[in-house]
């Protein structure tokens, strides 16, 4: 008996932190995560609603005080126009979310729509056509095929959708073709046919629930990433343009006067990291459930 | 001898092409009748599977043709036109992938049945309800998604499958492989009550003990080729070729019989 092993012990008793095989299931099943992932998107979105709602300003308003550090009346100060970064923050929620999940979704339907088709599809030179343009969009980072293609289209957030929607939905397709052609070997889908179920019925039932299962286990990571990437961009001066309030555009603002002032900069930040903390809480509670599903 | 149910000519397969080109099947013929249990045995790799693929329509041959009561099943496009179609099912090797991971069993069964067209959702019900119920699962049972059975009870579930578009042929891939001792015995008690009720099966296996207790007749497959067929017993007890006594000779039984004496 040594004392680490009695004081741990010990410790255990009386913080009662033992996890009971209930506690230890719901945390391995993901659902501890999903619950704390959702409830700090849902706060996130709440103050989206209502700050922007509540608050005596608009984004652009200037109450001619610039640097005015975090008080009672201004939460988080204001920036170098005198806005409210309280106010701005927040406001930048539903933009911010919203241009990331069309950034998402585009790219995720066109696809798996893409990816089952060359998986499903007889024609061999359609499948090598389209295979190759999507390893050659694969080959390029992301960030780097998205800069050009805003390069050619002009900055603002419109250019953004649609240099993700051009570039990402390559990394979906090669997703959805590997896992659509691993299920379209699996027994039920040949029981399927030999029961004679229509095409349609065995697309739509047996192979695609099971395609698109994967497709958004990673579209869901994939949503934090492309989070980063529009207030990288933003950041970079081709996304967002000013006077939107947005948090990479705002990060960028504030960039310059950060020694005087560093809430203009930090709460934005903190404001980006709380979004993609809680979809990466929700992302890996959702894939630990699927794993439940599937073995 | 009875009518030929189903009957493959001549059943070449080759998959790959040039000098990878793999012979899976050559020139094979064989029939199976009204009521009959046939086995077709070999080892890993001799090609029997892809026979049976053949048999259910999911593989082209790519010379010889298989006729189902006398007609080519393969033409053009789809294989087994109509409601033939219905008449020949398969249960598959790997109890694990031959049901949809997110679909209860009850769902499974009950989708083949509304397919084949019986009446209301709530007579689908009961009608797979009643099949699963007869392959021993119970209605608890029923309710669960794949992952929740054992392989024994997914065997079950997929016969209980097939079985809902009442087949007149029931072709098993290696349906014993994949699970335990005792749920090898329920299933292929099963399958002997199937064949009581006039089902004929075909049973793909490398497990000869299975094939001695099912079937009537055999089919010994070594690259591609019969090498032997007959009555089972026949076949059994005096095999002609070597490739059939080495194939016997390793039923783990046997071996253990002939040690005692």
């Amino acid at each position: 008996m040594t004392l680490v092993g009695a004081g741990t012990a010990d410790w255990f008793d009386v913080e009662g932190t033992v996890p009971t095989p209930k506690k230890a299931r719901r945390l391995k099943d993901g659902t501890v995560g999903l619950v704390v992932g959702l409830v700090m998107l849902i706060l996130l979105l709440i103050m989206g609603l209502l700050v922007p709602l509540l608050s005596p300003y608009t984004i652009e308003q200037s109450i001619d005080m610039p640097f005015l550090p975090p008080s009672s009346t201004f939460w988080f100060g204001t920036d170098g126009l005198g806005r409210d970064v309280f106010l701005r923050v927040f406001d930048a929620v539903y933009l911010d979310l919203g241009v990331a999940l069309l950034g998402v979704m585009i790219p995720f339907a066109i696809g798996t729509i893409v990816g089952i088709g060359l998986a499903v599809g007889r024609s061999k030179v359609l499948n090598a056509i389209v295979g190759s343009i999507i390893d050659g969009i694969n080959a390029f980072p992301l960030l780097v095929l998205a800069i050009a293609l805003i390069a050619l289209l002009g900055p603002g957030l419109q250019s953004v959708v649609i240099a993700l929607s051009l570039t990402n939905w390559a990394r979906y397709a090669r997703l959805a073709r590997t896992r659509a052609m691993v299920v379209k070997q699996q027994g039920y889908i040949e029981a399927a046919q030999t029961l004679g179920y229509s095409k349609p019925r065995i697309l739509f039932k047996h192979l695609v629930p099971n395609v698109s299962s994967e497709t958004t286990a990673y579209a869901l990571s994939d949503l934090i990433l492309v989070i980063l990437l529009i207030a990288g961009l933003s950041f970079l001066g081709l996304g967002a343009q000013p006077p939107t309030a947005e948090w990479g555009a705002m990060i960028s603002d504030g960039r310059p006067t950060f020694q005087i002032a560093w809430w203009p900069v930090i709460f934005p930040g903190l404001a980006l990291c709380w979004a993609g903390v809680s979809l990466s809480f929700i992302a890996e509670g959702l894939t630990r459930r699927e794993r439940d599903v599937k073995s | 001898m009875g009518d030929a149910l189903i009957e493959a000519r001549d059943v070449s397969v080759t998959f790959g092409s040039g000098s990878r080109a793999v012979r899976a099947v050559r020139g094979v013929s064989l029939h199976i009748d009204q009521g009959e249990a046939v086995g077709i045995v070999g080892e890993s790799g001799s090609g029997k599977s892809t026979l049976a693929r053949v048999l259910a329509g999911l593989q082209r041959p790519d010379s010889g043709e298989v006729l189902f009561e006398g007609e080519n099943i393969y033409q053009r496009g789809k294989a087994y036109r109509g409601d033939k179609r219905r008449l020949v099912q398969m249960v598959f090797q790997d109890p694990y992938g031959s049901l949809n991971p997110r679909i209860i069993a009850l769902s499974a069964v009950s989708e083949a049945v509304r397919v084949h067209g019986v009446g209301s959702r709530a007579d689908a019900t009961a009608r797979s309800l009643e099949l699963l119920a007869q392959m021993g699962i119970s209605e608890r049972d029923a309710k669960k998604k794949p992952r929740q059975l054992s392989g024994g009870q997914r065997q079950r579930v997929s016969v209980a499958r097939a079985l809902s578009a009442q087949p007149a042929v029931l072709l098993a891939d290696e349906p014993t492989s994949a699970i335990d001792q005792s749920a090898q015995a329920q299933l292929l008690n099963l399958f002997q009550g199937l064949l009581d009720g006039g089902l004929s099966i075909a049973l793909v296996s490398h497990d000869l003990g299975v094939i001695r207790y099912l079937t009537q007749r055999v089919y010994v497959m070594k690259d591609g080729e019969f090498v032997e067929s007959g009555p089972t017993i026949e076949v059994f007890d005096n095999p002609t070729q070597d490739y059939t006594k080495k194939l016997i000779a390793s039923i783990p039984g046997r071996e253990l019989r002939k040690a005692r004496t």
